[in-house]
């Protein structure tokens, strides 16, 4: 579990990050979001024991990081952004050394080391990782950051270099990890990727956490804030369901559209209890009903761009 | 500060460093031009010799081997090679990290700050006093080579000039750590040690002995002060001019304490050239050196040349001190971002 007290983090006198209360529990994926600049990388800094908060506090599994960062690191697994490694030794040999820093027997390490190199499918590259591919380096930062069975995993960008069938493994990883009831925090900024595997979201900007709840919820939280109309669309074969819509008054329908088959109506938040509930015995004909809203990306991109 | 992290940074730091071909390459250079030195000091030596029985002025003594290892000395510190050695090892043992973005894998992993900065200086010493020894067991091969065997005293000798040599080379290698703390690239690192040793090498020894003597002491003492004839005006102008020199070379050897290849030449030079050492002593202390002055003068010991030398030795000592506590207060402040 991580959980982060009005964690805060000055820098030249600018709030990088500004009184953070987060929380993130066992079994869940958390996606951390945030446009550049709104203090994710601080926050990991900080959650990872790399840098120390001006003021508050954050603990992993109950162990303070800033107090005890040693004890912190050992139930903590991190994939930092951009991951690098020594480039005159193997994967194998990376980790080896980074391994050593764990409280691990030899022969735990080096079977933990083939288990995870299988994993992520680099257990017969013998090459040197300066001949590794941006990708293949990508995989071994995974396997490293699971070196230690971590009770805590922190990725920074995880997918990024990955190949289609390194996504779907680091996807299938994941879920095993979450299985596992381990918890999991992943900053990235391909949103399609994070929707995917997370379970829950939160953005924060201006070193403030400014959402936070399952992707549903965060997404509804951008649509209050972006303004941005949502569309419910209902097809029907019968004319008339256009004319009963328009009837309906409401402040939360903004405009209605005929449509070939039915009628299209921008609402400000999702109505569709509500409509069924009105059409229901007044209006027949009625085939498919949906809401048709922005997705994760397009909501982001215009709350944040300004940002 | 946890032992086994330490020796496992240190391992891996030496490791890497004696399977670069960078490593090879200095060891190479550094067994050819000791060897080649070497030749040429022996060269030396036997030339001391036939001058010494033959009664040439300035061998007061019967030359040792170790005046052999004066031309090796002056390679290693006029000539510097020491310096060389040490940059190349160290200047980019942490800018090298931040540019392959190592350092943050690294300190991700449950180990504190310093004992990385110590694990890579530990490596690093541990590589340069391998190459050191290799330069110096290719200098006793030659030796035995042409047939001279230092004695159990000269060994002894040959082992104090191996660990002052070792010295100079940590205090090269310390700027250049320093510098790799400071700079974010490794050429950067090459520049910032380049120009701090050029500036103590060089600009502060010659332009800070100089600007020393201007502001502390004035211009030189003029004949013309004194007029001319009297003896006892010459008598006066030349005491007046000898106080000057010593405390123009007081100023001098004050600022050359900040070149390490001059306290690195300042105190291996008493062991390799005991009698020039002993006559420019003399030649301080009384102004008009005695015709027989090698009559009755003894050999300075090692301690004795030690206990001389005390303030150049601990300034030598000083130095990498000074670099390496820098550049640990600087990495353990560093920001990661």
């Amino acid at each position: 579990m991580i959980i982060t007290e009005n964690l805060t983090k000055i820098y030249n006198g600018k709030k990088a990050v500004d009184n953070l209360n987060l929380e993130v529990g066992d079994g869940e994926v958390f996606g951390f979001l945030g446009p550049n600049g709104a203090g994710k990388s601080t926050t990991i800094l900080m959650l990872t024991g790399m840098i120390e908060p001006t003021s508050g506090s954050c603990t992993i599994n109950g162990v303070n990081i800033a107090l005890n960062p040693l004890k912190g690191k050992e139930i903590l697994g991190y994939l930092p952004e951009d991951v690098g490694f020594y480039k005159n030794l193997t994967g194998r040999e990376n980790l080896d050394y980074l391994g050593k820093f764990y409280p691990l027997s030899n022969s735990d390490r080096e079977d933990r080391i083939e288990t995870l190199l299988k994993s992520v499918r680099l257990q017969d590259v013998q090459q040197k990782v300066g001949e590794y591919s941006r990708g293949m380096n990508q995989r071994l930062g995974i396997a490293l950051a699971l070196l230690n069975d971590p009770e805590v995993v922190i990725l920074d960008e995880p997918t990024a270099n990955l190949d289609p069938e390194g996504v779907l493994r680091y996807r299938e990883i994941i879920i095993q990890l979450a299985k596992e009831e381990k918890t999991i925090l992943i900053c990235s900024h391909i949103l399609s990727e994070v929707k995917a595997v997370c379970t829950t979201l939160g953005i924060l900007s201006q070193g403030r956490l400014v959402a936070r709840g399952s992707v549903g919820e965060v997404e509804d939280e951008l649509i209050l804030q972006s303004k941005t109309p949502q569309k419910i669309v209902i097809r029907s074969i019968n004319p008339d369901v256009y004319g009963f819509i328009e009837s309906i008054s409401s402040p939360d329908i903004l405009e209605v559209n005929r449509l070939r088959n039915g009628v299209e109506i921008l609402v400000k938040r999702d109505m569709r209890d509500e409509l069924a509930e009105k059409l229901r015995g007044n209006c027949s004909g009625i085939t498919e009903m949906y809401l048709d809203r922005p997705g994760l990306e397009d909501l982001f991109l215009k709350v944040y761009r300004r940002e | 500060m946890n032992l086994n992290r330490l020796v496992t940074i240190s391992q891996k730091e030496f490791s890497d460093h004696i399977t670069s071909k960078r490593f090879l390459l200095i060891l190479l250079i550094t067994c050819l031009v000791l060897g080649v030195a070497a030749a040429n000091g022996v060269n030396h030596y036997n030339d001391a010799i036939e001058m010494y029985k033959n009664g040439c002025e300035g061998y007061l003594f019967f030359p040792s081997v170790l005046l052999a290892f004066s031309r090796i000395t002056n390679m290693i510190g006029l000539g510097g090679l020491g310096a060389v050695i040490g940059i190349a090892i160290g200047f980019d043992l942490v800018s090298g990290e931040k540019e392959g973005n190592s350092l943050k894998t690294i300190l991700s992993q449950p180990l504190y700050r310093d004992e990385l900065i110590n694990g890579k200086a530990v490596g690093g010493i541990i590589s340069l006093a391998l190459i050191t020894l290799a330069g110096f067991l290719t200098i006793l091969a030659v030796f035995l080579i042409i047939g001279i065997v230092p004695s159990i005293d000269e060994f002894f000798l040959i082992g104090i000039i191996w660990l002052i040599t070792l010295l100079y080379m940590i205090s090269a290698f310390s700027l250049a750590l320093m510098s790799s703390v400071l700079a974010k690239t490794s050429s950067g690192s090459l520049v910032i040690t380049l120009i701090i040793l050029f500036t103590m090498m060089y600009i502060i020894p010659l332009a800070g002995g100089e600007l020393g003597t201007q502001i502390l002491l004035g211009p030189e003492p003029s004949d013309d002060e004194y007029g001319s004839g009297f003896r006892s005006q010459v008598d006066y102008f030349e005491s007046t001019q000898y106080e000057y020199d010593q405390r123009k070379s007081a100023i001098y050897d004050f600022v050359g304490m900040f070149s390490i290849q001059w306290v690195y030449n300042d105190i291996t030079s008493p062991i390799t050239m005991p009698s020039k050492y002993v006559i420019n002593q003399i030649e301080f202390e009384k102004f008009s050196p005695d015709p027989d002055v090698s009559e009755g003068i003894e050999k300075p010991s090692l301690w004795g040349i030690l206990g001389d030398k005390w303030l150049n030795i601990i300034v030598f000592i000083m130095w990498p001190v000074l670099f390496f506590g820098i550049a640990y207060v600087r990495f353990m402040r560093a920001d990661l971002r």
